[in-house]
């Protein structure tokens, strides 16, 4: 009888696991379907056309190494909280208030990183409903109306748009067939990024004998807008685009001193023309980008105010090894986000 | 009490495995981003690149769960919540591909 029992498994209620710990893993199961949800939509989406049709990073503005970086912020956080936890349950107090410092200041930098790539996205106007998908679409219509108007006034006085022999000669045969032939909006847009560019030099002629003119003669200029114009001058025999020389000729414009006839850029893409740069199904791509990343920055965001919290309460200097469940717990938490992001990021960035 | 959790081992790893999965970790990143590189320039095909991000990510994924979220040790108390909800997750993804993904590549055809 007496070795019978000594072996007999005591019988005890629940699994031999901290309720705590049980508990974080049914809600880290609960938000493995939150996020399969998002991310499994996105790769059926993504692959519900055909490659050609979405995206690349390139045209949302998306750039790979920023991406990297914010994984490796993220893995080094992995790495800090887990050590954290190590040295709390042994007792190394302040070597695991260290690390929760910088576990938190690592999910810190993902969060501002993060919000910088936002606001590259905001700049260029790729939010949900605001791309420019299809030329077919109202927004294409619009556009054809724009060049047909365009084209007829530059064919009838080409002197006044300082139009290249060329580009000139370009618009009249754009005119032409338009007018004689079913033209797509799609062949519109090419033939007219075609003319864009045989124009560049003409404006920038211009440009410079304007500002050559205003640099002899300042009339009533001031030396800043002198100086302002002697730069640009300077500037124009490098490298500079039309586009660029356009706008800061224009920012020259606004100065009372410096009266002249603006060049119209010919069919440049101008803000009256309103034309945004055409990304298929890029309201698709924008909605699953920021679903995604925002809901993982959500998650990231409250995790830090865990961390917070553990630091509130070693500043009161309350922290200790009674601790390293808790630490334990906010470090299953913050490894699953990391997961999460192992996985958003070849999916999003890479491939 | 004692008796049951005598046999439990010492939870968790030591601070060496912690920073040799970190390294291993970090090495794997650099490696997609490497890969993905070279699909980008046209070196490599897309399908195999695409192949081995998405086999790091899972071996990623798989270091972080097993050593840094101790499921090493713990596999045998949690994996009855854990696998329904892998099959679920996957499975969910598999029954929409017949409508969305797989429809267009027939009408194409």
């Amino acid at each position: 009888m007496a070795h019978a029992v000594a072996e007999e498994p005591q019988a005890h209620m629940g699994l031999p696991l901290p309720n705590g710990k049980l508990a974080m893993w049914l809600f880290l199961i609960t938000e493995i379907m939150f996020f399969t949800g998002l991310i499994g939509t996105y790769i059926i989406l993504r692959n519900g056309q055909p490659a050609k049709d979405w995206p690349t990073p390139h045209q949302v503005h998306l750039v790979e190494w920023i991406g990297a970086f914010n994984t490796f912020v993220l893995i080094c956080s992995s790495l800090t909280v887990v050590l954290a936890h190590f040295a709390l349950s042994r007792g190394e107090v302040k070597k695991a208030i260290l690390y929760i410092t910088a576990t938190f200041t690592l999910g810190g930098v993902f969060l501002v990183v993060k919000a910088y790539e936002y606001n590259s996205k905001f700049q260029h106007e790729i939010i949900p409903g605001h791309v420019m998908e299809r030329l077919d679409g109202p927004n294409g219509l619009t556009y054809l109306e724009h060049v047909r108007a365009r084209l007829k006034q530059i064919v009838a006085k080409p002197e006044n748009y300082h139009a290249s022999k060329e580009a000139a000669a370009d618009c009249e045969n754009l005119v032409k067939d338009m007018e004689s032939k079913p033209m797509s909006v799609d062949q519109v847009f090419q033939r007219v990024q075609k003319a864009a560019k045989l124009d560049d030099h003409a404006i920038k002629d211009h440009i410079k004998e304007r500002l050559k003119q205003f640099v002899a003669v300042p009339g009533s200029g001031s030396q800043q807008t002198v100086d302002e114009a002697q730069k640009l001058l300077t500037d124009m025999d490098g490298k500079i685009s039309a586009e660029e020389a356009y706008h800061r000729f224009e920012e020259l414009q606004k100065q009372e001193a410096f009266k002249s006839k603006t060049p119209e850029p010919l069919l440049l893409e101008h803000k009256d023309l309103e034309i945004k740069h055409v990304i298929p199904h890029g309201n698709l791509w924008a909605s699953c980008y920021f679903a995604m990343t925002g809901f993982h920055a959500l998650h990231v965001f409250g995790g830090l105010v865990v961390f917070a919290i553990i630091l509130i309460i070693a500043l009161r200097g309350r922290f200790g090894i009674q601790h390293a469940l808790m630490v334990e717990l906010i470090g299953l938490y913050w490894h699953f986000v990391d997961i999460v992001w192992i996985f958003l990021f070849p999916l999003l960035y890479l491939v | 009490m004692t008796e049951t959790h005598a046999a439990e081992e010492h939870h968790g790893g030591s601070v060496k495995i912690y920073l040799m999965i970190f390294g291993a970790l970090v090495i794997f990143t650099m490696v997609s981003f490497v890969v993905n590189g070279r699909v980008r320039a046209g070196d490599m095909a897309a399908e195999s690149g695409f192949a081995i991000i998405l086999g790091v990510a899972i071996v990623k994924a798989l270091l972080v769960a097993m050593i840094f979220m101790h499921l090493k040790w713990d596999w045998g108390r949690l994996y009855f919540i854990i696998v329904p909800v892998v099959i679920l997750g996957t499975m969910m993804i598999i029954v929409l591909l017949p409508d969305i993904v797989l429809a267009w590549r027939h009408a194409v055809k």
